[in-house]
């Protein structure tokens, strides 16, 4: 037996000339915490819900713990589903709502009570069970749809970006929460987000989205440090994007000659895209002296947003360019108005060839 | 819905005319406070010349109106009425000093005089009178005149029946002849009658009468048969009757469209009606469009429905002035002129004789030769008790 | 003195109450006092009694039309419900932005008279009418059994009322989150089960006022078994409107009224009581 838990075989899916999801072809294995992440539009939902059965692919196969379920109805493949409002069913309470699953697999009242039990102490809302959706709280209600979507122990859960309507703090919380129950019940997750944040909090692995297509699908780290394109590393993490023509092997940037990585194919006069992350720049006072090896570049600090732990310095280049730079917060060595100087390691950023303006 | 909607030809509006009230307890509310204040009835006695009349919409002649309006200088002031009950209730919550004239049929105009409504009529200021056919006056015709008495107390102007009208190439000539044509089996599923209850129940009660033979024999009332004052026994039997018609029935007509689709279609083979649809039938045989014949018995062998139009001169008509404008209204509207409008627009057959004026075919569809018949036929009245018959009626709908 | 919110108040509320007590508190206390009198000869007197009542309620007749009318009511209502869930549904989830003229469409036998929607029944039902005319067409006998009978009765008021049922659960259904059926589906309910789960329950106060607007009405009615209904077909309402009109009888036709109004408002309420607040689906209701 494979340890492949759901299987997306060239699923390609249409609406009108839209075409929603295309060739998608991918393998979640059992236990793994999946992220589909990508901006609005990027067919992330529809393929989970084609994974849900909601929507019929009008190409390929799906395929849930080794068995083809592209022609099964929604009911009859067994997964457990968390929407993004909640969706409780306003006219139960939640303990009706929890065990709706449950009546629907005809399972009997003494079995009901005791998964009811299991799950409403597992996610923390024992004593909610008498009350109305409307009586809860927005997190309240995200965990009640949580146990709803858990309770009959599917063979794996279907997130459809179920954190979207929390406050900050609030989906702080639940993300490590969702974590949590991933790990404790040993079943894949399939999580759609269009925040990256999330995705990289809580995944083994993501996958990428882009008009309908996967840009990358890969554990979270490379996906974060080596994106595979350059929408991925756009998308994700916050990172500088300069664009520029390749000379000699340097990128000509505004003027500026900086180093960067060797880009296959590429040659001399082609445009590039070179994402450098924030975290990855230094900055220093104006005239400090730097390493031979490191691309630098000068500018003034217009301005320093605080953010906790690290502050997002904005630096303004000689041509009205504009830096982020990400340093750590406690250290004020520089403020507003200060002339600094910008370096990198050539090779803590990305390139490309740039796709398009 | 009021009932000018149900009613879709002018002339049909004598199927209405027994309403007491429009349908509704807005109506009811109405109905007891006009008893009791009169809110209707206009404050009419301070014009002088002015002839106030509580009268059937379908008799308020246009031309007659002018003709009357030009001569006398007066002003002809009508008030519509719908039903015999509702112009009596008016005219008893002080009527008489609002109107001076007042219209009703059958029996109605002795009950008025009885009650100290309406005053004696003199028939000598009538000259119009002469052109009647003489069966609508005394000896011939009693009902204006004071119940054994000689003073009349009303002036006739129309009549009509409430005859049958059959197919005849469906009915059997011989049983057209007796009101039991609309009770026979043979006949199941193409008999229509109107949806009216006080008829209904009164030509059953002719026909029960018949057969029981309670009809010549003395009555509990001591005067000759009425078939709106009707026995318990002879309702009972009625009833009974009526019942046994229910599985017989296509339906009960609402409207003079229905019976003329149901006849016309050769769906309904007999029909008591007002001979509006007979007059119909015969206007479309004779243009060929109908390929079977027509027929209104307006008097069966057990006796047929009437009635007798009539007008009345209020009691409160006292100074000789209103007094010679009401005998001018009456005299000019039994003219040969306004009785020739009222058949061709109305429908409604007059008591003068205007067969000089018609034409053949008139004299034939308005049986202007035949109304001799009016003699035999039991004159439109109210039920002697609309409260035992309202009970007759409803178990008759409910069995 | 009154001060100025009172004044305006009074302003605003006094053409209110007085149409109420007008129009709509004057005519049923006539109808209750009326309900105690006696008429004769069609003439009303103030005689307090009983009577009215005792003969609506004892006698067999009345109570059968009441029979006949609550019946009826009932079949009809059935009808309308079970012809206008499925339009309702599907002009809600599907008629897109036709919706709107989808529904006053519905309404279309409203923009002509009661009398001329009496017609074209009579004109597809009748002996002569639409129906038979097809069937002697393709030479079979005609259908005797369909006009003037309490089956066209039914017919027509399921006609006469339909829209106003799909309009009940029209307006519900346009409230209603038709996510939630993916949320049931995906967890496990069949379409029939998640319907009578989700979209049932949730849409349960719109069909009730749909019942209620369907059931009430064709209690009362008595014009349209008059024109379809046959010998056999007088209803309550027939009955009623006769004691008003023909037979002079207010007083018995008052108290007829009156028990009508009772059993109506016994439906009214007993609808009521089926609706569960807090169940209802309507967040801050029954908190």
């Amino acid at each position: 037996m494979s340890d492949v838990a759901i299987g997306i075989h060239d699923v390609t899916k249409r609406f009108g000339r839209t075409v929603a999801v295309k060739n998608a072809t991918l393998e979640i294995s059992q236990g793994e915490f999946f992220s589909l992440l990508g901006p609005s539009g990027s067919g992330k939902t529809t393929l989970l819900r084609i994974i849900a059965g909601l929507e019929a692919p009008d190409g390929g196969r799906v395929t849930i713990a080794g068995k083809d379920v592209t022609d099964l109805p929604p009911y009859a493949r067994g997964v457990g589903m968390v929407f993004q409002d909640f969706l409780l069913f306003p006219h139960m309470t939640v303990a009706e709502n929890i065990q709706f699953p449950l009546r629907m697999q005809h399972a009997n009242r003494a079995t009901r009570d005791e998964r009811l039990a299991w799950i409403v102490k597992l996610l923390r809302i024992d004593g909610l069970e008498g009350r109305f959706p409307h009586q809860l709280s927005g997190g309240q209600q995200q965990r009640v749809a949580l146990a709803r979507g858990l309770i009959s122990r599917p063979a794996l859960l279907l997130l459809d970006e179920p954190l979207a309507n929390l406050d900050r703090e609030l989906r702080k919380e639940m993300e490590v929460e969702v974590r949590r129950y991933q790990r404790e019940l040993g079943i894949p997750f399939v999580y759609v987000t269009h925040n990256q944040e999330e995705a990289l909090t809580m995944s083994d692995r993501i996958a990428v989205m882009r008009a309908g297509g996967f840009e990358q699908v890969a554990p979270k780290l490379d996906v974060y440090i080596a994106p595979a394109t350059a929408f991925v590393a756009s998308f994700v993490g916050h990172a500088n994007r300069l664009r520029g023509n390749l000379r000699d092997g340097m990128l000509d940037w505004k003027g500026h000659r900086l180093a960067l990585p060797k880009i296959e194919g590429a040659t001399d006069g082609d445009a590039i895209d070179y994402f450098i992350k924030c975290e990855h720049l230094t900055i220093a006072p104006a005239g400090t002296s730097v390493g031979a090896n490191l691309n630098r570049v000068d500018g003034t600090i217009r301005d320093i947003i605080f953010k906790g732990q690290v502050a997002d310095h904005l630096v303004v280049l000689g041509d009205g360019t504009e830096i982020v730079v990400s340093e750590a917060a406690s250290l004020p060595r520089v403020k507003a108005g200060d002339a600094v100087s910008i370096t990198w390691a050539p090779d803590a950023g990305r390139s490309f060839r740039a796709l398009d303006t | 819905m009021t009932k000018s909607d149900i009613l879709t030809l002018r002339a049909a509006r004598r199927f209405n005319r027994r309403t007491v009230l429009a349908a509704g307890t807005a109506a009811a509310a109405a109905g007891f406070s006009a008893k009791a204040t009169g809110p209707f009835i206009r404050d009419a006695k301070a014009a002088s010349l002015e002839l106030r009349a509580l009268m059937w919409e379908p008799y308020n002649v246009k031309e007659t109106v002018a003709a009357f309006e030009a001569e006398t200088g007066a002003t002809f002031a009508p008030t519509f009425f719908d039903g015999n009950s509702e112009a009596f209730n008016k005219m008893k919550a002080g009527g008489t000093e609002d109107f001076d004239l007042v219209m009703a049929d059958g029996h109605w105009p002795r009950q008025y005089h009885k009650q100290g409504l309406t005053q004696v009529t003199d028939h000598s200021k009538v000259p119009n009178l002469s052109n009647s056919y003489p069966v609508f006056l005394p000896p011939n015709y009693l009902l204006d005149q004071v119940e054994g008495g000689t003073d009349m107390v009303a002036v006739p102007n129309c009549w009509g029946g409430y005859g049958v009208t059959i197919n005849e190439s469906k009915i059997d000539p011989a049983d057209a002849e007796t009101i039991e044509v609309l009770y026979m089996d043979k006949y199941a599923g193409h008999i229509i009658t109107s949806a009216r209850f006080e008829e209904n129940i009164a030509e059953t009660g002719i026909l029960v009468a018949d057969r029981m033979g309670t009809k010549e024999i003395a009555r509990p009332d001591g005067k000759p048969f009425n078939p709106y004052v009707l026995t318990d026994e002879e309702l009972e039997e009625a009833k009974k009757w009526l019942i046994k018609q229910k599985s017989l029935l296509l339906t009960r007509y609402q409207d003079y469209d229905m019976v003329d689709k149901l006849m016309i279609s050769g769906q309904a083979w007999c029909a008591p009606e007002w001979a509006l649809t007979f007059r119909r039938l015969l206007a479309m045989q004779r243009a060929g469009e109908l390929d079977w014949t027509a027929r209104h018995i307006l008097k069966p062998k057990e006796g047929g429905l009437g009635w007798v139009d009539n007008w009345m001169i209020s009691s409160g008509v006292q100074d000789a002035e209103k007094m010679e404008l009401t005998y001018n209204w009456i005299n000019r509207f039994l003219g040969k002129d306004n009785m020739i409008i009222v058949l061709r627009e109305e429908g409604t057959a007059s008591i003068i004789d205007v067969r000089d004026m018609c034409t053949e075919v008139e004299i034939s569809d308005f049986l202007l030769n035949e109304t001799d018949q009016i003699q035999g036929l039991y004159m439109f009245d109210q039920p002697s008790s609309p409260e035992k018959w309202e009970r007759v009626w409803s178990e008759v709908e409910a069995a | 003195m009154l001060r100025r919110a009172e004044t305006r108040f009074l302003l605003l509320g006094l053409p209110g109450v007085a149409f109420t007590v007008l129009f709509l508190l004057m005519p049923i206390v006539s109808v209750l006092i009326f309900s105690f009198w006696r008429t004769e000869s069609y003439e009303i007197y103030a005689d307090w009694n009983l009577d009215n009542y005792r003969a609506v309620l004892t006698n067999p007749t009345y109570l059968t039309f009441l029979g006949r009318s609550a019946y009826t009511a009932l079949i009809v209502t059935l009808l309308c419900l079970l012809y206008a869930w499925p339009v309702a549904y599907f002009v809600a989830k599907y008629g897109g932005r036709y919706r709107l003229l989808l529904v006053l469409g519905l309404a279309a036998p409203f923009f002509t008279g009661a009398v001329l929607r009496l017609a074209a029944l009579q004109a597809i039902m009748g002996p002569i009418g639409f129906i038979n005319m097809v069937v002697t067409w393709f030479g079979l006998e005609p259908i005797g059994f369909i006009m003037y009978t309490k089956f066209a009765t039914g017919i027509g008021l399921a006609y006469l009322y339909l829209p106003f049922m799909v309009t009940a659960i029209y307006l519900s259904l346009l409230n209603f989150n038709f996510q939630l059926l993916n949320v049931a589906k995906v967890n496990g309910a069949r379409p029939w089960r998640a319907f009578w789960a989700v979209t049932w329950p949730l849409n349960w106060i719109g069909t009730v006022i749909g019942v209620v607007l369907v059931f009430i009405p064709c209690m009362a009615e008595s014009l349209t078994p008059r024109f379809l209904g046959g010998p056999d077909g007088a209803l309550f309402g027939t009955v009623l409107g006769q004691q008003f009109g023909e037979t002079g009888t207010w007083a018995q036709g008052s108290a007829m009224g009156v028990l009508l109004f009772v059993v109506c408002f016994a439906v009214i309420v007993g609808m009521a009581l089926t609706i569960n607040p807090r169940r209802a689906g309507f967040t801050g209701a029954g908190r």
